[in-house]
């Protein structure tokens, strides 16, 4: 029984401890996330004048977004969260990409369509910054990790090759 | 060496599988049902603004495929 036993608790503190899928919390992602929703719904609120006139503006716009994407893809693990900005600022797309594409081609948006815009974008924006916050923060996998090793200080040391 | 109810293991496995699935299923239609109601009310919504004039053509074709993008 206990031949099945160690390979058994080894593999479960192997998951626990080292063979994450997905990146682990960091608030800087986070706040590149709720910063770049914010000063992306104040811009929107400015596409019922020209566009040429908030060219400075969208400029602006455009360096956070891509600051905040590229922060996201330099981490490892985060794959996931990369696809969902790379949706979101796609110009072929209709999310952020494709308001600025439409706003440039019509110069001027309507207060109606720039409403409906702004709750669709900020729901994208909401399941990034979502997925940031519900990922386990760096301190408590270690918290649990170490948890599962001083209740099984033999077994994790053996599968560890001590 | 005492000896392992193999048949017990197995069938309270099955039975803890069955339950937690059935969960997942059972979350899984609650959502999608959820998803179904709130899109319909968004697209009604969107029409009846382009009816009344209030968004353009075009714009009603960037909320619908801006809706599909969401969901990507």
């Amino acid at each position: 029984m206990r031949r099945l036993l160690n390979p058994l608790i080894a593999l479960i503190f192997t998951v626990l401890s080292g063979c994450s899928t997905i990146s682990t919390y960091d608030q800087t992602a986070y706040q590149n996330a709720t910063n770049a929703k914010a000063e992306t719904f104040a811009l929107m609120d400015k596409a019922t004048n020209s566009y040429s006139s908030q060219a400075k503006e969208i400029q602006a716009l455009r360096l956070t977004l891509s600051k905040a994407y590229e922060y996201d893809k330099g981490r490892p693990l985060n794959q996931i969260t990369v696809e969902m900005w790379e949706v979101l600022l796609d110009p072929s797309r209709d999310l952020v990409g494709g308001f600025l594409r439409d706003w440039e081609a019509d110069q001027t948006e309507s207060k109606t369509f720039v409403d409906d815009k702004k709750e669709q974008i900020g729901e994208a924006f909401d399941v990034i910054s979502g997925l940031e916050s519900a990922k386990i923060n760096s301190s408590d996998a270690k918290q649990k990790a170490d948890s599962v090793k001083k209740k099984n200080p033999q077994h994790t040391d053996r599968a560890r090759g001590h | 060496m005492a000896s392992i109810d193999w048949t017990g293991i197995e069938t309270q496995t099955k039975n803890l599988a069955e339950t937690l699935l059935g969960g997942f299923i059972q979350q899984a239609v609650s959502d999608a049902r959820d998803y179904k109601e709130k899109a319909e009310d968004k697209l009604n919504k969107w029409v009846g603004q382009a009816r009344a004039g209030q968004i353009t053509g075009k714009n009603l074709a960037s909320l619908i495929r801006g809706e599909a993008d969401s969901r990507k």
